[in-house]
């Protein structure tokens, strides 16, 4: 529960580091960007330490490619 | 953001340092296991190889010189066609960056520093990552730059201090079983680290002199090769090619034996230094081109927005999508290569292809219109 807390302490100082950009530089496409990753990624850490299985992505791309892996794993494998 | 510019002898460098990168650790410990003793003949098979790569991304930067790679996919396929098939180059692009991450990760744990928690390690890392990418692509290439030398005389003294240990035997090319595992370790390194260099088709139109960078690029590629090269050599020759493909990272042992006179003895961590320093710009570039990339496809006025909030998402698919070494190892070498085959070497043909044929078919058109 305190790894969440410093998390989002943490997104909160990655806010104020952006303060000057997000009051004078930075457009409303820029601003939303920055708040939409920020929110995914501290929704995402908080998730992870607080032990929710997240999916895996490498998994979806194993399962396209098996049809080419498995053969090829078959030919490496002979060498091994 | 169009104001950054980087010199052709940065950009070398830069070029130099990515293709080290993580392979001189990884590198001779996967070849041996498939190739062998022909460890080295693999390898420099797979950097012939990576120069015909090259050669297909110099041609790609010469049909659009000023642009870059999300770009190009967007000029010569149209908006949404282009703009899918660069956020699918990104994505792969982002599936290496947290492969190198983990790299980073599990060697500090496993070797350096063993009782620290990898998030310490890599929370480390990331900070120093996002610092220089907030200063920009010439901050990056300024400090390749001045780290360059260190590089090259940590690898020379530790090329220099091994060679009373080498045992030219163990070099001895063994084909009793054909050449099929010297062509299986190439295509295991068919995606790692040559045609991982498509990343540079993203900072080549930042160069002062881009006709000048395209020899760059080969020189840096070359050089780089070579080095690995010569480090699998020296990893068979010393370790033999048994001890190589057993452990995870043989250039590591390859510091813990210099032994010169009883006196000079368990200098290893030389090699973790320059290890971290070339997987550091490897990081760095990936980072930088995956942002620019993000922004470019976004049509974003800044990459800047996308910096920290992208650090939380690395961080944790680092750990979560290589959850174990065996896993993070099998997934190298059965499904990276055809997957970076897709998205490294086959979607730059393709896209050379049809630029190509267009850039034709304009040609004919125009002359058409002014013999009328």
């Amino acid at each position: 529960m305190l790894d969440a807390i410093w998390i989002l302490a943490t997104a909160f100082i990655v806010v104020l580091i952006e303060k000057n950009h997000l009051k004078n530089s930075w457009k409303r496409k820029e601003k939303v960007t920055f708040f939409v990753l920020l929110l995914f990624g501290t929704f995402v850490s908080i998730a992870w330490v607080l032990g929710v299985k997240l999916s895996n992505p490498l998994e979806v791309i194993a399962d396209v490619y098996r049809p080419v892996s498995v053969p090829l794993s078959l030919y490496l494998r002979q060498f091994q | 953001m169009e104001k950054m510019k980087i010199s052709v002898s940065q950009f070398t460098v830069l070029v130099l340092m990515y293709t080290i990168g993580s392979s001189i650790l990884v590198m001779p410990s996967s070849l041996a296991t498939i190739a062998k003793s022909n460890a080295w003949i693999a390898s420099l098979l797979v950097l012939l190889i990576g120069l015909l790569f090259i050669f297909m991304y110099v041609k790609l930067s010469t049909v659009y010189p000023d642009k870059t790679f999300i770009e190009i996919n967007k000029a010569v396929f149209g908006k949404w066609i282009g703009n899918s098939l660069s956020i699918l180059f990104l994505a792969t692009i982002f599936v290496m960056e947290i492969g190198i991450l983990k790299d980073i990760g599990d060697f500090f744990t496993t070797q350096v520093m063993v009782e620290t928690p990898i998030h310490a390690i890599l929370i480390l890392f990331l900070f120093a990552t996002i610092y220089i990418i907030r200063k920009g692509i010439e901050v990056i290439s300024r400090t390749c730059e001045i780290f360059f030398p260190w590089i090259v005389a940590l690898l020379f003294i530790l090329i220099l201090f091994l060679i009373p240990e080498l045992e030219l035997k163990y070099l001895e090319p063994n084909l009793s079983k054909g050449m099929g595992p010297i062509i299986g370790g190439v295509i295991v390194h068919i995606g790692n680290p040559y045609s991982q260099l498509i990343v540079f088709l993203m900072i080549l139109p930042f160069v002062n002199n881009v006709s000048k960078a395209r020899k760059g690029y080969f020189m840096g590629v070359l050089f780089g090769g070579l080095v690995i090269t010569i480090i699998t050599a020296m990893c068979l020759a010393v370790l033999g090619d048994d001890f190589t493909s057993r452990n995870m990272y043989p250039t590591y042992i390859l510091g813990k034996k210099i032994r010169i006179g009883n006196f000079l003895e368990r200098i290893e961590v030389i090699v973790a230094i320059s290890w971290v320093f070339t997987i550091f710009f490897k990081f760095t570039v990936n980072f930088f081109v995956l942002v620019l990339g993000i922004t470019q496809i976004l049509q974003l006025s800044d990459y800047k927005p996308l910096v920290y909030p992208l650090g939380f998402i690395l961080m944790v698919y680092s750990m979560v999508s290589f959850p174990n070494t065996i896993y993070s190892k099998e997934f190298l070498i059965e499904t990276w290569p055809p997957f970076a085959l897709t998205f490294f070497v086959l979607l730059p043909l393709i896209v050379l292809t049809v630029a190509i044929s267009k850039t034709k078919i304009n040609k004919k058109d125009s002359q058409k219109s002014s013999s009328q």
